[in-house]
């Protein structure tokens, strides 16, 4: 089975300070790790590639330095390290990463499956995974916590975690699967496992490869812009009981007060 | 001179034959580590995975036999000798940019008398300054010697360039505290100087000796004083209305008695650094004031103290933040409070009389402030004599150029700039952390025509000119 | 700050033997320097005793860098080979010493030839203790036959994953020692286990859990066994006459175990007054550890001497040890007219075991 994991390097600290001006999470000086979903989506497809063989394939797409991910990438079972990175795609959004890690996967596949995370610490929009799957024209499922050998041949069975329950489906491959973070946790690798991993070369992809159009990636073929990032200020509740001609009339006067609100915003 | 084919190996031959074979390395980790010390443009360098400047030989002696007879091979190919204790000076001084020999003295750590009669306390050179301090605690004594490097300097660290502890208002320099030392000269000869600092047998040997950076011989062994633990240490602190109000009350306290710690804060580092780690929250001057000594006199000092610094107009903060200076006094140096590697930044101290104090810190100020654009400068007096203050100046720019060689180069103008308006105000190149080979060319300038008396020891001492080239102007 | 009390750097003198000198040559291995040799010699000549953690204040904990240095040397193979040696006698034997499998379960078979299968409490001896200094074993266990204890010990212990971890990292195949100990502790239904060697102590408290390895009894330290026995009256202690005696603190027991007073409470229910050495408690310096003299036992001869030199300033005499490595590697060069005892021994003949 051909495995492509996709994984995103993040800030590994709780302390995140902002840079007021661009709304972009300062990353100099922090301390950087892979996406605690993503780790997931490696031991998956560790446990997928001891069960039906084949090889993993770990893309990142960042700056130089998030090379570092596919190291540890490479220590949890990854056989071939794919580093994204130009200036050019810097400051993407989902879609724009999406585009540029679909381009990719397209070039170096096909795959018969697409891991990832489920969302990332940082942005939490979960969107990249779906996105990837609208573009390689395959199906898709989110918030996975178990993927398994199905009776059907072509098929797996998967269990999707919802606010209310566990679900599980069969979906048929090739398809694009996110995981949950915290569930898989690996094990300590072995002397052998390090050394195998040190040897692996990382096979870097810029734009003068991937030859994008440079309205579609990055900024530029962001279709969304960060306006504000800001530290939640908690909630402030005060507690009303009322009678349900009350709470109508409570409602309805919300309503208006929201739309004036975004009148004058 | 080259050495051609296997020359260096005969050479390596004699340096084991001295000190035996486990004490002679040219292991890349050994030259590695002894390529780094505290000098800003070293700790850059390797930072940016800079090839550091690299010694041929790491060699440790154990005696001072064995120091005298590597001296003589050293001499004899005429291979320069750089002296390493710590390797936590900020000068450079121990960078062995000559490549040669390193020789690490921390073999030579033993601790050879404590006479609590005479009250002195004798060791090898190589001891860590802590170490020294723990022994003279055994025995309910204390050095007073503590510079923030006290961790990891070494005795003939803070010897070579006439280091400082917070104390020395009151106890004085390590300069003050020495009073005599066996030194191995470059030709090998063993000598001492007078068992006593004080007499009218001729010049100060000591003086010569001590501050030379390990440019005209290697000290070997060390005698200083020690001091009965005070009876009380009483810590007080006041805020000034402006820095020029704390160095005139600061100058009268001196005239009346020696507290042991006195420092004065300028406003950007009362606002930034003591704001921080003191967590005082004012507009102003901060000086804090330590008294100690039996407590029937520091009652007297602090009556004395409080006294003038109300007559300049200071609010009296009590003794709590006083206290927490001190608790704190290592705490400014440590990481996340002091600065460091990706800023760029120096201590420019200097000293001078009371009448240039702030004719100095306003020259400094402005020469760093108007010339270097993001750069920025706060100061200290940290030790203060009757005559005059030192000024812990320091340079700050967060954003050095990436390039090492374009880093190196803006370093520099700013310490010719910084240096220069000292000097030419009545200042000094440095109080008290020495030359090294940050600012060895300087010293024709702050000297002038009695450069030549250093000269001449340099060449009578050390002919072939092996002890550590390139530093102290030498 | 770690270089005024790095115990193996005051006494070799050389800046490659403190925490600030690996930090050096981490930071400059990961800039694309070769992590070669000589690198992973100066990795593996230090205690990984904690004292630089202890006043570090960039926060860091060299022995956590230093052990993932040691994982990098031996995944690049630039082992020194006398520590190879060391680390082959572990894969092979589970011990540092070199002694056959097949000769330490004989030894643990001669300690408690009835060991039960199942008992309350386990004591797990550990290869130090049963290479080393076996009559340390032997007097703990006539301390638990006389404080009429269920307890028994495994004739096969494996290797706790103290010792290979501090050789070749927190890797699979030291998680997987560890695991196979955990199976054997378990099957005893012991309640509570203690480990003799303060090393294997702190490495079932605080490593196994994060191992993933399900220590089902309680880990408590052999001193705080003995201590809470005198407390609760099962043992008796009778006075003992020692001439100036100090008390040398296990690096791993007061630094990583936080816990310092439960030896001294021992010494004292014996009516033996301490006189504690400048270094102590939290800031003991460390005497060198088994593993270090097992590879470079000339620079334990330097350390152990560092500390013996720390009692001689006082004029002691006698040096109290509580783990038996300490005991093994100052006793092998222990100065004329002084002396190191192991305070389990002394508790033993205290109470006429």
């Amino acid at each position: 089975m051909e495995i492509a994991v996709c994984v995103k390097q993040v800030i590994d600290t709780k302390e995140i300070t902002l840079d007021e001006n661009n709304n972009i999470i300062r990353r100099d000086g922090m301390s950087m790790s892979v996406n605690p979903a993503d780790r997931t989506a490696l031991s998956m497809a560790t446990r997928l590639k001891r069960q039906f063989g084949g090889r993993i394939t770990a893309v990142t797409m960042g700056t130089p330095g998030s090379v570092s991910v596919l190291h540890e990438a490479a220590l949890m079972g990854a056989n071939v390290l794919y580093l994204v990175t130009d200036p050019a795609f810097a400051s993407a959004d989902t879609y724009a990463t999406a585009f540029v890690l679909s381009e990719v996967l397209k070039k170096t596949g096909p795959f018969d499956l697409v891991l990832c995370g489920r969302k990332a610490v940082d942005g939490e929009t979960g969107q990249v995974g779906p996105s990837l799957s609208v573009m390689l024209g395959v199906d898709c499922m989110t918030n996975l916590i178990d993927i398994e050998e199905s009776d059907c041949p072509g098929f797996l069975n998967c269990t999707r975690l919802t606010e209310t329950s566990e679900e599980t489906y069969r979906i048929t491959l090739p398809a694009v699967l996110t995981l949950c973070e915290g569930i898989l946790l690996e094990s300590r690798p072995s002397i052998a496992a390090l050394r195998r991993a040190a040897k692996i070369p990382v096979i870097s992809f810029s734009n003068q490869e991937l030859h994008l159009p440079l309205q579609s990636v990055g900024m530029k073929g962001s279709w969304t812009r960060v306006r504000k990032v800001s530290v939640s200020s908690g909630g402030d509740r005060e507690c009303r009981f009322l009678s349900l001609e009350e709470g109508v009339k409570a409602a309805a006067e919300m309503i208006e007060q929201c739309k004036e609100s975004r009148q004058s915003s | 001179m080259e050495f051609r084919g296997y020359m260096i190996d005969m050479i390596r031959t004699e340096l084991e034959d001295v000190v035996g074979v486990e004490h002679v390395s040219t292991k890349k980790s050994e030259t590695t580590v002894y390529g780094v010390d505290y000098f800003w443009i070293s700790r850059m360098w390797a930072d940016r995975g800079m090839e550091p400047p690299r010694a041929d030989f790491v060699v440790r002696p154990d005696t001072t036999e064995e120091v005298s007879r590597l001296m003589k091979v050293a001499n004899y190919y005429k291979i320069p000798v750089h002296t390493w204790g710590g390797g936590s000076g900020s000068q450079g001084g121990a960078m062995p940019m000559a490549g040669g020999i390193l020789l690490d003295m921390k073999r030579m750590n033993r601790l050879v008398e404590i006479d609590e009669f005479s009250m002195t306390i004798t060791a090898e050179t190589g001891m860590i300054l802590q170490i020294l301090e723990n022994y003279a605690n055994e025995k309910g004594y204390s050095t007073m010697h503590y510079p923030s490097c006290i961790t990891c300097g070494t005795i003939g660290g803070s010897l070579a360039h006439r280091g400082i502890g917070v104390l020395s208002s009151k106890y004085g320099k390590i300069d003050d505290m020495c009073l005599g030392m066996e030194i191995v000269l470059p030709n090998g000869d063993i000598i001492n100087t007078l068992p006593v600092p004080k007499h009218a047998a001729g010049p100060d040997l000591n003086q010569i000796f001590i501050g030379s950076e390990g440019t005209l011989g290697i000290m070997t062994k060390a005698t200083f004083k020690i001091f009965k633990m005070p009876e009380v240490r009483s810590h007080r602190a006041f805020l000034f209305s402006d820095f020029g109000a704390g160095v005139k009350a600061g100058r009268d306290i001196m005239q009346e008695f020696k507290p042991s710690i006195m420092r004065l804060y300028d406003e950007p580092e009362t606002r930034s650094i003591i704001k921080k780690v003191i967590g005082v929250d004012k507009k102003g001057a901060f000086m804090n004031i330590t008294c100690e000594g039996k407590a029937e006199v520091v009652a007297i000092e602090e009556r004395i103290m409080k006294e003038i610094c109300a007559r300049y107009g200071a609010e009296d903060l009590g003794s709590e933040w006083g206290e927490k200076w001190y608790e704190n006094r290592l705490t400014f140096f440590y990481p996340g409070h002091i600065m460091d590697i990706p800023q760029m930044y120096g201590t420019m101290d200097t000293v001078c009389t009371y009448d240039n104090v702030e004719k100095i810190y306003w020259a400094m100020k402005k020469a760093i402030e108007n010339n270097f654009e993001g750069v920025r400068f706060i100061a200290h007096c940290s030790h203060w004599y009757e005559w005059g203050t030192m000024i812990y100046d320091r340079f700050i720019m967060d954003n050095p150029p990436s390039d090492p060689e374009a880093a190196i180069s803006l370093h520099n103008r700013i310490w010719n700039t910084g240096v220069r308006a000292a000097m030419k105000n009545g200042g000094v190149i440095n109080d008290h952390h020495g030359i090294g080979l940050k600012l060895g060319r300087l010293m024709k300038e702050q000297y002038g025509p009695a450069m030549q008396v250093f000269e001449a020891l340099k060449k009578g001492l050390d002919p072939n000119g092996i002890m550590n080239p390139y530093k102290l102007g030498l | 700050m770690c270089r005024y009390i790095c115990p193996v750097g005051l006494q070799t003198g050389s800046e490659l033997n403190n925490a600030r000198a690996k930090a050096l040559l981490i930071s400059y291995a990961v800039r694309g320097q070769k992590f070669d040799e000589s690198f992973a010699e100066a990795m593996y000549q230090c205690c990984l005793c904690g004292a630089c953690s202890q006043d570090c204040a960039t926060g860091f904990e060299p022995p956590v860098f230093i052990r993932e240095a040691r994982t990098e040397a031996v995944v690049n193979d630039v082992v020194p080979p006398n520590v190879q040696n060391v680390i082959t006698s572990v894969l092979d034997n589970d011990n540092i010493f070199g002694v056959k499998a097949e000769e330490t379960s004989n030894r643990l078979k001669s300690l408690l030839p009835d060991a039960k299968e199942k008992a309350e409490v386990l004591i797990y001896v550990g290869h130090s203790a049963l290479c080393r200094a076996p009559e340390i074993a032997k007097a703990f266990i006539a301390l638990c036959g006389k404080a009429g204890i269920d307890f028994t010990i495994l004739h096969d212990e494996g290797q706790s994953g103290a010792e290979l971890g501090d050789l070749i990292g927190y890797v699979e195949e030291t998680v997987d020692k560890a695991k196979m100990v955990v199976e054997k502790i378990n099957a005893t239904g012991a309640k509570k286990v203690v480990p003799l060697d303060p090393n294997c102590t702190r490495v079932m408290r605080q490593e196994y859990p994060a191992w993933e390895c399900d220590l089902k009894p309680e880990v408590q330290t052999a001193t705080a066994f003995m201590a809470e026995l005198i407390r609760e009256g099962k043992l008796r202690p009778g006075k003992i006459e020692t001439g100036l005696t100090t008390f040398h603190d296990p690096c791993k027991l007061s630094r990583d175990l936080d816990e310092v007073n439960e030896a001294r409470e021992i010494l004292s229910a014996m009516g033996i007054h301490i006189t504690e050495m400048l270094l102590n408690r939290k800031w003991t310096k460390c005497c060198g550890t088994e593993i270090l003299k097992a590879h470079s036992p000339n620079i334990t001869e330097l350390t152990a001497g560092g500390r013996w030199d720390d009692a001689r300033r006082l004029g002691i005499r006698t040096m109290v040890t509580a783990c038996p490595g300490c005991y093994d590697v100052l006793g092998e060069h222990t100065p004329e007219g002084m002396e190191v005892k192991d305070i389990f021994m002394m508790l033993a003949e205290a109470c006429r075991c």
